[in-house]
């Protein structure tokens, strides 16, 4: 049968007697989605060595690279070249032009290195 | 189990807002209105102190400034008042993760099996305390153990009272929710008050008391709805994903003037159905079925409201501005009309498409994706069909509102 207004746990009864502004709505959703979190990357041991590469030779020649990197459930991205590495904390450190960032190895997704898709 | 639900509801939430933006309006008695410039304006909100005068919302602003001549008038700023709606619900989120926002100014919260519901009136003040500091806005909570307790106890109670908390206990019905009157019982209208009192039902007590046979047999489903509001049962849940869900999308608009001519009409028309498109891109479903509604004037209210069923599930503007005009030319009898209202129905999701071997896809994809990016980045009045620029076309002066009001 077709739910109506009577129907246990629906909603239909507040549903049908509301006003609610698209506007409001889409901006509702939008917050809504903000708030979805994901999960820390897994990253599989020879992904993990090929990024180890990369970090290795930014720290060695200073040449920059673009990080992914999760952190409290959002993912966000890094350029700069790495000035440190610390197997004790395992984290390493990226420093552009105007800033620096810490971040835990685990919370790498990817790493590449500006042009090297192309070559 | 015994459920705590609050209905929270934002004092005149407009003009609080605007009095937190302009600390000059604070002592003085404001309200929002639809366009200051026109005195036959609608009053959005008033103030608490413009309502001593004896303002009220949605009367005519040359009303409101006969009552109270120092009245401070202001346009609406609507997507203002969206914004700070949004971050309220937000606050109500650290508190329960079930909020169902009701309108711009209402929210559902839901706290049972949350430590919040040990002292819910504690909770409740705690939580007017909390909105009042972080956005200045005064918030008056009804609590009760379903929705509808919940929503009379802010309605009938809590607005009425100082501090603006009031529980509606089940076993205290007959003293609280009974003796008000029947129009004062959410979902009675106009009418149905005058069906009530014709079969001598005057107060809430009394519908509740009456047998819920006779109720059913005379008005259905909403007979046995308004009986079970009237004895405070509502087993509907605190709904969050509420919104989520779409059925329709629609647009509607009153016309500044009335229509005569059909070219005119079919402008405006267009814009509507480009908008519709629009949303029902943005929202990644298509629509099979469109809707058209056509309201007349004061002197000649002739109207009709008409659907038809399309080939293939769309949301190409192009696609539906054609139904549309289908559906007008068969069903407009040539009076003036004042209003027009557009749906998509029956959507689904965008995701994947039904080929159809004896129609070509209709629907421009590439075009419509471009259009939606322009209007994104730059804004509703970035791009539009030329036949907007005449003087029938509404789409400039819409892209400057929000629910028919000034951004």
């Amino acid at each position: 049968m077709k739910p109506n207004k009577l129907t246990p746990n629906t909603n239909l009864r507040w549903e049908s007697s509301r006003m609610i502004l698209p506007e409001w709505r889409q901006k509702w959703l939008e917050r809504q989605a903000e708030h979805v979190k994901e999960a820390p990357p897994m990253l599989d041991e020879q992904l993990f060595a090929e990024y180890g590469e990369h970090l290795q030779q930014s720290l060695a020649t200073g040449n920059p690279v673009e990080i992914t990197y999760w952190d409290s459930g959002h993912f966000y991205t890094f350029s700069g070249a790495v000035t440190a590495i610390t197997k004790q904390q395992k984290t390493i450190r990226l420093a552009s032009a105007n800033d620096r960032l810490d971040i835990p190895l685990e919370h790498i997704k990817a790493v590449t290195r500006p042009g090297s898709s192309e070559v | 189990m015994k459920r705590t639900v609050f209905l929270i509801d934002m004092q005149s939430f407009y003009a609080a807002v605007e009095k937190v933006y302009d600390a000059r309006l604070t002592d003085l008695p404001v309200v929002v209105a639809g366009d200051p410039e026109r005195r036959s304006g609608v009053i959005l909100a008033a103030c608490p102190i413009a309502k001593t005068y004896g303002v009220q919302t949605a009367e005519a602003l040359w009303e409101a400034e006969g009552k109270c001549p120092p009245l401070q008038i202001v346009r609406p700023r609507m997507q203002l008042y969206v914004d700070i709606s949004t971050q309220i619900n937000e606050l109500f989120l650290t508190y329960t993760d079930q909020v169902e926002p009701f309108s711009v100014d209402e929210s559902f919260i839901e706290l049972t099996g949350t430590p919040h519901e040990t002292d819910p009136e504690e909770t409740a003040k705690k939580l007017q305390e909390e909105i009042y500091r972080q956005f200045g806005i005064v918030a008056r909570i009804g609590i009760g153990e379903t929705k509808i307790l919940a929503k009379s106890a802010c309605d009938l109670l809590a607005k009425k009272r100082p501090g603006g908390i009031f529980t509606l206990h089940k076993d205290r019905l007959e003293h609280d929710f009974w003796p008000f009157p029947i129009k004062k019982l959410f979902g009675i209208g106009r009418k149905m008050e005058k069906h009530m009192h014709s079969a001598g039902i005057r107060t809430i007590g009394g519908l509740a008391n009456t047998p819920l046979k006779r109720l059913q047999k005379r008005w259905g489903i909403n007979g046995e709805l308004l009986w079970q509001y009237a004895n405070g049962i509502d087993p509907s849940p605190v709904t969050p994903n509420t919104h989520q869900e779409k059925k329709s999308v629609g647009h509607g608009m009153t016309l500044p003037k009335d229509y005569t001519k059909q070219a005119d009409i079919l402008v405006v028309v267009r814009e509507l159905a480009e908008e519709v498109a629009r949303r029902t891109r943005s929202e990644r479903l298509l629509g099979r079925q469109i809707s058209l509604g056509v309201r007349g004037t004061y002197d000649t209210p002739d109207g009709f409201s008409r659907q038809i069923a399309l080939h293939m599930p769309t949301n190409d503007g192009r696609v539906i501005y054609r139904a549309a005009r289908t559906l007008f030319e068969r069903h407009w009898n040539g009076t003036p009309v004042r209003s027009l209202s557009l749906a998509l129905d029956k959507v689904e999701p965008d995701a994947f498409r039904q080929l159809n071997l004896f129609d070509e896809l209709e629907d421009q994809p590439a075009l419509n994706r471009t259009l939606d990016t322009l209007k994104e980045r730059y804004g509703a009045d970035a791009i539009m069909y030329a036949s907007s620029l005449t003087d029938a076309g509404q789409a400039l002066e819409r892209a400057k509102k929000i629910g028919g009001h000034y951004k």
